[in-house]
């Protein structure tokens, strides 16, 4: 099945990545900088929603594996390593833990790998305080390593712009990556195992495999993500790498739809960009930097929880599912009688 | 076809969950490129002797052969590389994916697309996924689904769904093919279209098919030998009609007060 099989489809690409090429050029340092943290975002959340979304294993332990990359590339770049190979090298550590996470987990299900997952993560957590409190120096210890400037060989990343069209390949191959393998044999088995796992043993699915496989490229692509963006904000620092941030990332996956890769992009632009959203509501609507300062945090966190709920309630499709309902209704116009309506299967 | 000894033979085959017996040593031969109906009353014992055949349970006591081979030992997700494929009583198909997509799942076994090369989607990967793409394309032909190629599993009808069941066994190509009521739920037309199909899954495809099945009417027009269980016994075994025809047969469905007059 082809990618981009109609002209439309091929069309609206082209625009895409028109209009993705000329954005620099137009748009000022902050707000690329925004894209910039989306683009980084959205390779993370393509990463659990090969585990969670498509093989169906819950995990609380992405942050946890962004952080290793994240540490990993700090320690591997100390070595004056160049900055590809450091995060192929952090790709591949990546690879190795989710295998040796994945491992245990093969006799868990459910609720129990998300437990597991979130001993992981406390595990991985504390090492990164170790490593970060090793050296000499304790102011480092507190606020975390810089990282060196991301020197491709021919160009150094050192402007929001040059980030901007890194990172936008990065995620195109990645993307190109994602749904490649949803269109083949392994993610139809990931889906198999998600869906019926006895069913999908007797079509000769070896669960044991697919679940590593799933843990192992999970881990590596998520190892990625965390490697790019320590180079990309220029330091590393255990205080990012909070269970809040997990649970935001599988929170992505979920209001973004199980197992699309289309509604991680869609999750994910939602989750990382709702907090400017309310910050901007917040100046739109002339707010006194005393109430700013009171309620902007908690109107974040009340917000996120509050659309949390609706989407687990309203819509467990996620965004994706919306979309495909606009879909339909475009595409049935005008027999179609509510864009609302909720399709029963 | 009788030359080479049976497709399946079960020998002796006890089933038990603590103090239930689920099959009480179980015997049957099934001869290659037959139609083997199973029936039974409720709880008979019919979808566990199916379970055991296809890996999904172990059997307590007794041997299971392929072609020969005791095949006990063979985990569930190899059991379809031995050349046994099988449907559920729940269809059990993934309702968000398409017709084409269950289909492909059924193809698994046959592939070696892994991770990265799935990824890359380059050369053998692709060649691969074109070259099983038309082996589908052929059998959903054969189903004729072609309407259906591309919607969600979910969104058809019961029948459909059914026979997509059927389908996606067929694509993990078997010697082999154990149906689980495949016919309940369908009303008349699809239940005669279901029969044409199985017909032309034996005659075209040389498939052996075990066949469990509530309706004992089509059993005994579509099977070549028939077994009936009961309490997890053999109560008969034969050509359809010599089966059906026998008293204790009868007794099994009619009741025992009715048979026993």
């Amino acid at each position: 099945m082809a990618l981009f099989d109609t002209p439309y489809r091929k069309a609206g690409m082209a625009l895409l990545l028109g209009v993705g090429l000329i954005l620099p050029l137009v748009a000022g340092n902050q707000l690329l900088h925004i894209f910039n943290l989306t683009m980084l975002v959205i390779v993370g959340a393509l990463a659990l929603n090969l585990l969670t979304g498509f093989a169906g294993q819950l995990s609380l332990g992405h942050a946890a594996f962004l952080g290793v990359g994240g540490y990993v590339s700090h320690f591997v770049s100390q070595a004056g390593i160049p900055f590809p190979l450091v995060v192929l090298a952090a790709t591949a550590f990546g690879g190795a833990l989710g295998f040796l996470v994945g491992a245990p987990a093969l006799r868990l299900r459910g609720l129990y790998i998300v437990l597991a997952t979130v001993g992981f993560h406390y595990i991985v957590l504390y090492l990164i305080h170790v490593y970060q409190s090793s050296g000499e120096d304790s102011i480092l210890a507190l606020t975390g390593f810089l990282m060196p400037e991301a020197d491709l060989g021919f160009v150094v990343l050192d402007s929001a712009v040059r980030w901007f069209y890194f990172l936008g390949g990065v995620l195109i191959l990645t993307t190109a990556f994602c749904l490649n393998l949803a269109r083949t044999r392994v993610a139809r088995a990931w889906i198999a195992l998600r869906e019926r796992d006895i069913t999908a043993a007797a079509l000769g699915i070896n669960l044991a495999v697919y679940k590593l496989k799933a843990f192992v490229v999970s881990s590596a692509l998520a190892c990625m993500a965390g490697s790019l963006l320590v180079y990309y904000l220029g330091s590393v620092s255990a205080e990012y790498y909070t269970l809040d941030l997990a649970v935001s990332y599988l929170a992505m996956v979920v209001i973004g739809g199980y197992g699309s890769i289309f509604g991680s992009y869609l999750g994910a632009c939602f989750i990382a960009l709702m907090p400017f959203f309310i910050t901007w509501l917040f100046e739109f609507f002339e707010a006194s930097p005393r109430t700013q300062v009171q309620l902007l945090v908690p109107s974040q966190v009340i917000v996120f929880g509050l659309v949390m709920i609706g989407f687990l309630i309203f819509e467990p499709r996620g965004l994706i599912g919306i979309w495909r309902r606009i879909r339909v209704y475009f595409e049935l116009w005008p027999l179609s009688r509510s864009i609302l309506a909720v399709r029963r299967d | 076809m009788a030359e080479a000894g049976p497709i399946l033979s079960v020998k002796g085959v006890s089933l038990r969950f603590k103090g239930l017996v689920a099959l009480d040593s179980v015997s049957l031969d099934v001869p290659e490129g037959i139609i083997f109906g199973l029936v039974g009353p409720n709880g008979a014992g019919k979808t566990c002797l199916l379970n055991v055949v296809s890996g999904v349970l172990p059997q307590s006591e007794g041997e299971v052969f392929f072609k020969g081979r005791e095949i006990s030992g063979v985990p569930l997700h190899r059991r379809v590389d031995v050349g046994i494929g099988r449907t559920f009583q729940g269809v059990e198909l993934i309702a968000e994916l398409s017709v084409l997509e269950n289909m492909l799942i059924g193809r698994h076994h046959l592939m070696t697309t892994g991770v990265i090369t799935g990824g890359l989607f380059y050369g053998a990967a692709r060649k691969e996924e074109i070259r099983h793409r038309e082996a589908v394309e052929e059998i959903i032909e054969f189903f004729e689904l072609e309407r259906y190629r591309k919607s969600p599993v979910g969104m058809l009808p019961f029948g459909i769904q059914k026979l997509v069941g059927v389908a996606r066994a067929i694509c993990s190509e078997p010697r082999l093919l154990l149906l689980d009521e495949v016919a309940s739920g369908l009303n008349n037309q699809e239940k005669q279209d279901l029969s044409r199909f199985m017909l032309r899954i034996k005659h075209t495809r040389q498939i052996t098919m075990v066949w469990v099945e509530h309706d004992v009417r089509m059993v005994s027009e579509l099977a070549d030998a028939v077994m009936v269980l009961d309490y997890g016994r053999v109560v008969a075994q034969g050509s359809p009609d010599d089966v059906l025809h026998d008293p204790a047969v009868q007794r099994v469905f009619i009741g025992r007060s009715a048979g026993d007059g």
